[in-house]
């Protein structure tokens, strides 16, 4: 029951948010590109708590030396690369149309999501380069601790650098956005919340599959190391 | 949501999110398959 509900009310609520998507009013000055908002923010947004969720199982790692916890954090950093992706791409795509280029290696915004995008591509590969089990843990606990303080800076890198990108829509102050819009992001928001859920159960459900199949051996010295043949009598 | 740029920003987030879903998907059920070999 559990293994459907949470995919189930994922789907459910993506589908509210793309009704509202369409729903909302158009923007006064970029007209129906606004659109893109809906799925840009919360990809953002949602990959901000992917890497925080992948910091906190690092710290959790570091004092309690549990391997759920390093399946934790290495499950959430993969779906944070995710959605960093699908918010690069999905911000390039904005760009062409609104700014007349998808791309601006000046920009703070662009430039500090690029780098955190590879920083975590690198914290994922890794893992995959580290075949004893405590010593990847170890290792990518102290990347996921380290890594976690680009979240902040590119959060504020608007504020801090006035460069291509649009300033913060959501401040202390308010939200500077009609109702409807509001709206439609923060469902959306909710959606791309549930959805981040969704993968985390699937991802840490396929984690424990394979550390459960992994022989003895591969546990220890990995998958691309071979078991040495001993000759008897020496 | 007519406009080409939205709709192509919608079907790659989406598209994206649904391929990740399938490779989990498979990948579990290698595993599975995996160990029903074994056994």
């Amino acid at each position: 029951m559990r293994r459907i509900a949470l995919p189930s009310l994922a789907g459910l609520a993506v589908l509210a948010g793309l009704g509202l998507a369409i729903a909302s009013p158009p923007d006064a000055i970029q007209g129906e590109y606004v659109r893109i908002l809906y799925i840009h923010v919360p990809a953002a947004w949602l990959a901000f708590l992917a890497f925080g969720v992948t910091a906190f199982g690092s710290i959790a790692w570091l004092v309690r030396k549990t391997e759920r916890w390093d399946r934790l954090a290495a499950a959430s950093a993969e779906i944070g690369v995710l959605f960093t992706g699908l918010a690069l791409l999905t911000g390039m795509i904005w760009g062409k149309p609104v700014w007349g280029t998808y791309w601006d290696w000046l920009d703070a915004r662009m430039s500090s999501t690029a780098l955190m995008f590879f920083v975590y591509l690198g914290y994922l590969a890794l893992r995959r380069a580290t075949p004893d089990p405590v010593q990847r843990a170890r290792r990518s606990a102290v990347l996921g601790v380290i890594a976690v303080v680009q979240v902040p800076l590119v959060y504020f890198s608007v504020s801090i650098w006035r460069t291509l990108h649009q300033g913060m829509t959501v401040t202390s102050d308010g939200i500077a956005m009609d109702g409807g819009m509001v709206a439609a992001l923060f469902v959306n928001v909710a959606a791309f919340t549930l959805l981040y859920l969704a993968l985390l159960v699937q991802r840490l459900r396929l984690a424990r599959a394979e550390a459960a199949a992994a022989p003895e051996f591969e546990a220890i010295a990995g998958s691309t190391v071979s078991e040495p043949r001993l000759r008897s009598g020496s | 949501m007519t406009n080409s740029w939205v709709l192509a920003a919608y079907l790659i987030t989406y598209g994206l999110i649904g391929l990740y879903v399938l490779s989990l998907r498979s990948r579990a059920k290698r595993l599975a398959r995996e160990r029903r070999d074994q056994e």
